[in-house]
């Protein structure tokens, strides 16, 4: 929905971090004032003056001091000693048009010599003021973040401090004439940078939320949906194509779920967020006609389809998993949205539909949604609830197989059935694919990973864009996965083949861990073995494996005709703490080496 | 663009702020597109089964018209009274089917260029270019819908955001089984300069129904061409105006792969086309053309204008004369230089001339004939084997098929070394570059302005270090720790063109001091940087090194203990860039029981296999250089524990043809530790397309040893 440009400077953060290797500058002395300024008893506009000041500790170098701006923000200085700021406009794959812009300094840097890079910028729309990261690519020896609130404002502005490190408190003052200063200092921050695996910066790094704003949910609501505006376009096309889709079917969840596949297949997303249309929905009319849309677009096309229809559509606001932390009650402020998606109000229940997650299946919530706080669309009311969550084992991915020994490989008939987020992922990828490319996506798809596999048929089953399970055969050979030792056959399977996690470096990293969603994982693995040998007892057995993040099972037995080898690993806690990282890298280890152990066949 | 450049470069800059969208100059290129009425642009074109059958989309027509034309005023502006200017009007419609989403998300938006204008301060404008940009979608009911221009987004940098500005534009109503048609207009003029050549590609990534090319160019200009990789000829007639035509029309081309093994430049069939105004003021070489159109013409009438650019190359620059006295002042404690030996010392003064001056950027014919007649001073033992060679890389056309003296580079001969500038920082003096080793060398005498342009020169080809030049060795001893991670020390040396592999591994700077060294420059003279950080450069290289490791070995280590760079391979006698690791890699071994499985052959290099269409060929497979890969591995058998002869023996493993050669071998050695040595050869950088199973034997053996692993039994 509204790309914040805090996510830009987000990037651009890391960006930066990772042209800065070393260490070799740092930032003796950050400030950041922000000015809150009051018009009418309510907060007009916000001036913002960061100072940096830089230092290269052992040799020259070049700083690079960056900040964000646009139509809402703007930029009023950019100086640096022996530095000319640069303008550049920002583009993102992400993003067709957001209209942000960078300006940029690089300020030379004299070893051992400070020298400062100063930038100020004022928040025109005050509702842009929602959050400020305490965050910066440089190490800092000393940040200082100074928010001044003048008196008539104190009542309604707060501030509220998210992930501050241990022992940092935000502090509050109060000057004679009630205006407040809230302050926060941080002492050697590290740099921030990318590290795999872990929350992104938006829910983990240190950040102060602006609210009061908006007094409650209700006017938060107010004004965004004032956003609102009705519908002045040609929308019979629309009606139409909702009838036709309709037409034969008897109740509301088909109505409805036919509605929104309709619209993730049909309309592409194409996002333009700049100004107020990082917040007003394009109209449903335009949106149908262009045939593309962003978030909220595809959001109101869905409502004025169902509506068409006579189901009750609603529009739905929501802040998505892995990039935004807050409810909307608890922090009543656009900071807590990122997305929109839409409603259909049933009798007995609530459907939500996002119409930009294409193939998703039907009544599978994607993880970004799922467990969401929302607010739904009332009129002049609105509805907190909460997306439900998928059902458990809704994410899963099946593996089955039957082989023969040939030699030193094994061959046979895999077949591979994804489910839930497994299958919305592949779907994806897979039609983004150019037709002539699709089969190679699939051969790199399936194949184990580093193992040589030989391809004979391939297929994708044909099904729905919104069936729950999609399902992957091939007949293959796979090379090199028996060893003979002597009157030993090992035989290497590894059963949870699928499992692309890796265990992190631990050394230096400051954030803990946390996956995007859940999974569940099972495989059953028939293996014909030649004539005269049987399963080594001691092979013979099932081995668990249980922590806090991973539990799950590999079980390999006789069968009359060889083995077969069975297997499961289900995801517990989807975080891990800091402290915590080293236990979940030997979890992982535990899990991935108790699948590659080799199953040893002994001669009968 | 290249023109401008020059431009840029002999007068002060003025440019005119680009201005808002001109709307008057869309409309105008709309009516002059969509009233062009060509038959092939019928959206309801059949497409047969044949075609479309596994393709997102399907080119139902694609044309292009090109207008060259020239235009003489009166212009008070300038010392000659008249203006000479070269303009362009170029066409570019295209209509497209789509037949799946990935073909909708493709053609979704698109992106147009602003207009550009530029003169000389106070003086004649110098060039001008308007774009303008058209779309409209055919659904199958018969209904179209006209792309409105104004919904385009301006994106430009700058405070105002009106510098380098460009449009982006969503397409509306496009589906699957819509026909799209869009354009790209452009007038662009240029005052007495040659505008910028166009590349007419024949084939892409999509079938073509119907590919039109028309041309038509004023007889007083010079255009010239050429058909690469069996593109057609073009037939030139001469219209009722007087004016040179061509008229080109292909049916019926199927897409094409370019996959990997592929060089577009060599094998895919294009028409480059250049654009020149002979009868302008500015300086070209007096064999140039007068007005008409030419096709494919010989080489030898390039090579022609390049002698002629050679004998008109003049420079004042002091550059070459600090490069002589540091190579004298080196000479007077090395009197027995061989020639070989003058000739590399000179090129590393040179090189040390050129990148410690910060004020004259040296060019690639410049630098070459500097080098030479910093050679002829030096009093090179053979001058007459000194000559300015041209060549091109194997990523573009051979130089045979050249269409300007401006196309190839430029480089120094002596004998059979070629030294090619700008520096290349990991390379020996006169060792080539990978991109130019067995490449055509046209060299001349480098004789100044006793060069013959009616001389052609003489043909020789670039050295080709071969597979064993361009290798890697990589020793490791591998240890298996007691948390099941392997511990790897390794020593690397990488050659020839392998050097690329680890580009970044010596910095401009790096190589002043080495340089420096080498030509032992007395500290007083030294260059004193004060930007050296001895210490984040080699974070910097322990950063780089996970990458290197990663492309070479093939399995990213999870930490790297030590880096130690023992040679740059840049200075005369270091052959080898070579460095030793210490590094711990995790995720090869599992155990079972008290048994180890070691996932040994993920340490063999990355060998991916080749899957799918990567493995179906129609051209010849190209490969930049021959190359060689070797590997020996010790990996320390843990005390307790033995290898079975089987799991030695399943290490071994033999690929030889005439593409090249897989093998490995495993044995024991006399301290009980497995040693394994493997080596991948890949013997020539063509390879025809009769042998391409060839080749593919010797990749799939070595993607399949990757996945090789051995037990270690407890005793």
């Amino acid at each position: 929905m509204r790309f914040l440009l805090l996510t830009l400077y987000l990037i651009a953060m890391t960006t930066v971090a990772a042209q800065n290797a070393d260490d070799n500058i740092i930032v003796t002395q950050e400030t950041s004032t922000y000015h809150l300024r009051e018009k009418n008893g309510r907060l007009s506009s916000v001036k913002a003056v960061n100072t940096k000041k830089f230092l290269a500790r052992r040799a020259d170098d070049t700083a690079l001091a960056v900040t964000f701006f646009n139509n809402d923000i703007s930029i009023d200085k950019a100086s640096a000693p022996g530095a000319r700021p640069q303008y550049r406009a920002w583009e993102n794959d992400d993003l067709f048009y957001d209209g942000s812009r960078v300006c940029y300094l690089k300020v030379p840097l004299k070893k051992d010599k400070e020298a400062s890079a100063v930038m100020e910028r004022t928040y025109k729309t005050p509702e842009q003021f929602c959050e400020i990261m305490l965050t910066s690519p440089y190490y800092t020896e000393n940040a200082r973040y100074e928010i001044n609130v003048p008196s008539k404002l104190s009542a309604a502005i707060n501030i509220t401090p998210m992930y501050l490190p241990e022992g940092v408190k935000l502090q509050r003052e109060v000057s004679s004439n009630g205006d407040l200063t809230y302050i926060v200092e941080l002492v050697s921050r590290k740099g921030s940078r990318n590290e795999p695996l872990a929350p992104p910066p938006s829910i983990s790094s240190p950040k102060l939320m602006i609210t009061g704003l908006f007094r409650d949910v209700a006017q938060l609501y107010s004004f965004m949906h004032g956003t609102i505006l009705p519908d002045n376009g040609d929308t019979a096309p629309l009606a139409a194509q909702a009838a036709a889709l309709v037409d034969g079917l008897d109740n509301n969840f088909d109505r409805a779920a036919a509605i929104a596949d309709w619209v993730r297949l049909n309309i592409r997303y194409l996002a333009v967020e700049h100004g107020e249309y990082a917040f007003r929905p394009d109209q449903a009319s335009s949106v149908f006609q262009k045939r593309y849309g962003d978030c909220k677009g595809s959001a109101n096309l869905i409502k004025a389809m169902l509506r068409s229809v006579g189901i009750d559509g609603r529009l739905v606001w929501i802040g998505t998993a892995g990039h935004v932390d807050t409810d909307w009650t608890e922090i009543p402020s656009v900071a807590s949205g990122n997305h929109m998606i839409a409603a259909a109000i049933l009798p007995d229940t609530i459907l939500y539909l996002d119409g930009t997650a294409s193939y998703c299946p039907r009544g599978y919530y994607t993880p970004g949604i799922t467990g969401r706080q929302v607010i739904i669309e009332d009129g002049d009311n609105f509805i907190i609830s909460r997306v439900p969550e998928n059902a458990n084992g809704s994410d899963m991915y099946c593996f089955n197989a039957s082989f023969r020994v040939n030699g030193t490989d094994i061959a046979g008939t895999v077949e591979h059935r994804l489910s839930g987020v497994y299958r919305y992922a592949f779907e994806n990828a897979y039609n983004g694919r150019d037709a002539s490319r699709r089969d190679d996506f699939v051969r790199s798809y399936l194949s184990p990973p580093k193992r040589t596999v030989e391809w004979e048929t391939i297929s994708v089953a044909d099904v729905a864009p919104d069936a729950s399970e999609t399902r992957l055969t091939a007949d293959v050979v796979e090379k090199k996965a028996v060893n003979m030792v002597g009157d030993k056959m090992y035989l290497d399977l590894r059963p949870l083949r699928n499992i692309t996690l890796k265990p992190v470096v631990e050394k230096g990293r400051t954030k803990g861990i946390r996956l995007t969603s859940g999974f569940k994982m099972t495989a059953n693995i028939d293996v014909y073995v030649p004539d005269g040998y049987k399963i080594d007892p001691a092979t013979e057995r099932c081995k668990k494996f249980d922590s806090p993040w991973f539990n799950g099972w590999v079980m390999t037995e006789s069968t009359p005709d060889g083995i077969r080898c069975t297997a499961e690993v289900n995801t517990g806690d989807t975080e891990a703490s800091l402290n915590a990282v080293p236990e979940w890298n030997k979890a992982l280890r535990d899990l991935i080496n108790i699948s590659n152990t080799q199953i040893a066949l002994i001669k009968q | 663009m290249k023109y401008r450049a020059v431009i840029l470069l002999i007068a002060i800059a003025a440019a005119i702020p680009a201005m808002a969208l001109n709307e008057k100059f869309f409309r105008k290129a709309d009516e002059k597109v969509w009233t062009m009425n060509i038959p092939e642009f019928n959206p309801r074109t059949e497409i047969p089964d044949s075609v479309a059958d596994g393709a997102s989309a399907v080119v139902i027509a694609d044309y292009l018209d090109i207008k060259v034309d020239r235009e003489i005023q009166q212009s008070a502006l300038k010392a000659t009274g008249m203006t000479n200017r070269m303009t362009r009007d170029k066409i570019r419609r295209v209509m497209i089917k789509m037949f799946d989403q990935s073909a909708v998300e493709r053609f979704t938006d698109f992106e147009f260029g602003d207009r550009e204008s530029f003169h000389l301060k106070g003086m004649l404008p110098m060039l001008g270019i308007e774009k303008a940009w058209g779309a409209k979608v055919h659904k199958p009911d018969g209904t179209v819908i006209d792309v409105d221009i104004k919904d385009a987004f301006s994106i430009g940098d700058g405070e105002k955001g009106d510098d380098n500005r460009k449009f982006k534009i969503a397409v509306p109503g496009l589906s699957v089984g819509d026909v799209l048609e869009y354009y790209y207009y452009t007038e662009e003029w240029l005052e007495e300069f040659n505008l910028p050549s166009v590349n007419i590609d024949i084939a892409g990534s999509y079938p073509v129904l119907n590919l039109m090319v028309k041309g038509e160019f004023n007889p007083d200009l010079t255009i010239e061409y050429r058909s690469h990789n069996g593109a057609p000829l073009l037939y030139r007639e001469i219209n009722e105006r007087g004016y040179n035509t061509f008229n080109l029309h292909i049916i019926n081309i199927p897409a094409v792969n370019i996959g990997v093994f592929t060089s577009a430049k060599r094998q895919v069939p294009f028409i480059s086309m250049n654009f020149l105004n002979n009868t302008s003021m500015i300086f070209r070489p007096r064999s140039a053309r007068a007005g008409g159109l030419y096709g494919n013409l010989p080489a030898g009438t390039y090579y022609t204008d390049v002698a002629n650019m050679l004998k008109a190359t003049k420079y004042d620059n002091p550059i070459p004369g600090r490069a002589i006295k540091l190579v004298k002042d080196y000479q007077k404690t090395h009197t027995d230089l061989t020639d070989d030996q003058l000739a590399a010392v000179a090129w590393i003064a040179f090189n040390y001339a050129v990148i410690t001056n910060d004020r004259h950027k040296i060019g690639d014919r410049l630098g070459a004939v500097m080098f030479c007649d910093m050679l002829k001073k030096l009093k090179i033992e053979y001058p007459d084997a000194l000559g300015i060679g041209i060549l091109t890389p194997r990523t573009d056309v051979p130089v045979n098929e050249i269409i300007s003296w401006n196309d190839p580079d430029y480089v120094a001969v002596y004998g059979e070394t070629i030294f090619s500038p700008p520096l290349l920082l990991n390379n020996q003096p006169g060792e080539p570059a990978g991109i130019y080793q067995g490449e055509m060398v046209a060299a001349f005498p480098a004789l100044g302005d006793k060069i013959d342009p009616s001389k052609q020169p003489v043909i020789f080809n670039v050295k080709s270090l071969k597979h064993t030049g361009n290798s890697t060795v990589l020793s490791t001893d591998v240890t298996i720790e007691e948390d099941d991670r392997l511990r790897l020390s390794h020593n690397m040396k990488l050659y020839g063109a392998q050097k690329h592999n680890v580009a970044g591994i010596t910095t401009p700077d790096e190589w002043i001091m080495r340089a420096e060294e080498f030509l032992e420059i007395p500290e007083g003279k030294r260059v004193k940087s004060t930007r050296r950080d001895p210490e984040g450069r080699q974070t910097e290289i322990k950063k780089a090194m996970f990458d290197w490791i990663e492309n070479s070995m093939g399995t990213r280590p999870e930490s790297i203990e030590k880096v130690e760079i023992l040679s740059r391979g840049n200075m005369p006698g270091e052959t080898a860039i070579e460095y030793n690791v210490d590094c711990v890699m995790d995720g090869l071994v599992s155990r079972f029981g008290n048994d180890y499985n070691v996932n040994i052959g993920r340490i063999f290099g990355r060998n991916p296999q080749l899957e799918g269409k990567d493995r179906e060929r129609s051209f010849d497979a190209m490969l930049t250089v021959p190359v060689q890969d070797s590997y020996i591995v010790t990996l320390h058998i843990p005390d307790g524990y033995s290898v079975a002869p089987e799991s030695i023996a399943s290490l071994n493993s033999r690929v030889i043809n005439l593409a090249g050669m897989f093998y490995s071998d495993a044995h024991l050695n006399e301290t009980g530790d497995l040693v394994i040595q493997s080596r991948v050869q890949l013997k020539s950088n063509i390879v025809p397309l009769s042998h391409w199973s060839e080749l593919l034997a010797v990749l799939d053996a070595a993607a399949l040893f990757n996945d090789t692993s051995v037990i270690l039994s407890k005793k």
